[in-house]
């Protein structure tokens, strides 16, 4: 639109060329019109990409396949805020369910699937939003092909009431680990920077069920960044479980997946790892750093399982844990001895066990 | 608890159990035909039970005994699947010495407890009258609660009179309600060989009875081991 002089050629309303007027409160206001920067970031680029390449497969299905799409369409509209059941051709349909497959690492589907049940709503305990971490807690996955989506805002004024527009995608297929969903790194890697204490955060979040590629409904939630809970307003509690991720292997004691985890009341161990006793004898000892663990003493006899030479033979194996004095840099020490059984160079320990560091004895 | 199905091809299957927030104990013997074609077909071992008390499980382990004639034996990942099922890892290597038999004395766990984790009461059960110091422990730990009990024994001696017989002894600090058959875990000094000879042995009660070595002769079986999770009959 050109700009026009009004009658009274004492007033311009319009456009011409990057430059608009109109009137307010009776000023001539002259503006700039926006313009689009033309600038695509990484992740946008990939995006834009990934729906088109979808979007052109839908052209390639065969007609009883896209037939399979209109009636999954049909069932998919329905879900509407303002009483109006919400459109979906087939064409969106297929898009959007194969995006979200796409996105968890999954094949893209040639035909619709069955559509059964909504996606639930995501059940957990408490999230927190600290400036060390962000992480969900009790999410009570409903199954194991269900994957947690969330979105996130960048740093925000404590006074900003929403922010829910600016919340980019953090984790686009997360499988929580035991009800935990640890998204801090993801958040860094895709934000630059950690979580400011007392600035506040957006959140959204949902299930996506990867096998049939269909979501939940979105939750949103917005916190303030402290020590404390979303939810319960607690410090933050970690796992009992070790952390052995600056313990060294060496040839004669090589060793790796391990974990060890306690859980129950009396206090079972877990544990799992691969190992060589590859020196002398039927030990090794492994010193590592964990401050965060909440016992000193940890012991407890698990069954390993040979591998190599030794395949499948069984010895019984105890895993003795002890605080390390007097060396510098470690302040933890696990013992890996040979108790019982058959003598193994090389196997695999894996099972639930009782924890058994005495302190009472009986008997 | 009785199974309700499963996919390799055993009539009934029945385990002693116990089960609360977070933990199952299974207690059970079950005897594979591996020339069953459902057993054939299956990749992993499921069995198909009533609602348990917890939908999923970290891996535990699971005796796997062969008929071989040394009683070879290993043991295998299970672990809850789902609420409805029990998943027991399958090692064709071992089908050859069928039929296989699985013995369950095993704990299934959830993780991510952020518990407190105060220490456990030990118990050190003994030996009370090992038949002319044929029976003796070098190390033994148990825990005991109303419903279950875990039982470490390493022995330094564990035989009859002559390696083959047959013998019983009484443990002490034990609870009387109790009823489990079990492979023991020989000790040996022959390495690679295929599995781990293992022989049969039945706490019941106090008393623990053993079928008699079948393999390794008359070593001095240091280190034989028992390290099983009981559920009491109460």
């Amino acid at each position: 639109m050109k700009a026009l002089p009004s009658i009274a050629f004492n007033e311009f309303k319009g456009s011409a060329g990057d430059v608009t007027a109109r009137v307010s409160k009776g000023r001539q206001v002259l503006s700039t019109r926006c313009q689009h920067s033309h600038v695509k970031t990484g992740p946008q680029a990939v995006s834009r990409n990934r729906l088109s390449s979808i979007s052109r497969s839908f052209r390639k299905l065969s007609d009883s396949q896209m037939k399979e799409w209109v009636i999954l369409a049909e069932r998919m509209k329905g879900i509407s805020t303002f009483g109006k059941a919400a459109e979906l051709t087939a064409h969106n349909a297929f898009v959007r369910i194969n995006t979200n497959r796409t996105l968890a690492g999954m094949p893209m589907l040639e035909s619709a699937p069955v559509y059964t049940s909504d996606v639930p709503e995501v059940d957990y305990d408490d999230f927190w939003v600290t400036p060390d971490r962000i992480i969900f807690v009790g999410l009570n996955q409903p199954s194991v092909h269900h994957r947690l989506v969330v979105k996130m805002s960048q740093t925000t004024s404590a006074g900003v009431s929403s922010g829910w527009n600016n919340i980019v995608i953090i984790t686009p297929a997360l499988s929580p680990d035991w009800g935990d969903a640890d998204i801090t790194e993801a958040y860094i890697d895709r934000i630059g920077f950690a979580p400011v204490s007392g600035q506040k955060y957006f959140l959204s979040f949902w299930w996506m069920d990867t096998e049939t590629g269909f979501t939940g409904e979105s939750m949103a939630a917005s916190t303030i960044c402290s020590d404390l809970s979303n939810v319960n307003k607690k410090l933050y509690k970690g796992r009992p479980r070790m952390n052995f991720s600056d313990a060294v292997s060496d040839e004669n004691s090589p060793f790796k997946d391990m974990s060890l985890e306690l859980s129950g009341s009396p206090v079972l161990v877990t544990a799992s790892g691969e190992y060589g006793f590859l020196g002398n004898g039927s030990y090794m000892y492994i010193d590592f750093n964990d401050e965060d663990f909440p016992r000193e003493d940890v012991d407890c006899f698990l069954m390993g399982r040979g591998l190599g030479k030794c395949k499948y033979e069984i010895a019984c194996i105890e895993h003795s844990v002890r605080p390390l004095v007097g060396r510098d840099g470690y302040g933890r020490r696990i013992a890996i001895s040979r108790r019982g059984g058959q003598y193994l160079k090389e196997f695999e320990v894996f099972g639930t066990t009782a924890e058994v560091a005495v302190t009472v004895i009986r008997g | 608890m009785k199974a309700l199905a499963n996919n390799f091809g055993v009539a009934e299957i029945e385990f002693r159990d116990w089960q609360e927030k977070g933990l199952v104990i299974l207690n059970g013997v079950i005897k594979i035909d591996t020339e069953n074609k459902s057993y054939k077909a299956a990749g992993v071992l499921e069995i198909m039970v009533p609602d348990m008390s917890i939908s999923r499980s970290a891996v535990t382990a699971v005796f796997l005994r062969s008929s071989k004639s040394d009683g070879a034996s290993t043991i295998v990942k299970s672990w809850i699947k789902d609420v409805r099922t029990i998943c027991v890892e399958k090692l064709p290597e071992f089908d050859e010495f069928g039929p296989l038999t699985l013995y369950f004395t095993s704990a299934y766990v959830t993780l991510g407890h952020r518990t407190d984790c105060p220490l456990n009461t030990v118990l050190r059960p003994s030996i009370v009258n090992g038949g002319s110091g044929s029976q003796s422990a070098s190390d033994t730990k148990a825990i005991v609660t109303d419903s279950w009990c875990y039982l470490y024994i390493c022995f330094n001696k564990f035989a009859g009179a002559d390696y083959k017989d047959a013998f019983e002894c009484t443990l002490g600090g034990l609870p009387e309600d109790i009823d489990i058959t079990f492979p023991v875990v020989t000790a040996s000094a022959y390495a690679y060989t295929f599995g781990t000879p293992t022989s049969i042995c039945r706490i019941k009660g106090k008393t623990l009875s053993c079928e008699g070595r079948i393999a390794f002769g008359e070593g001095s079986n240091q280190g034989d081991f028992i390290s099983i999770f009981i559920v009491r009959k109460r």
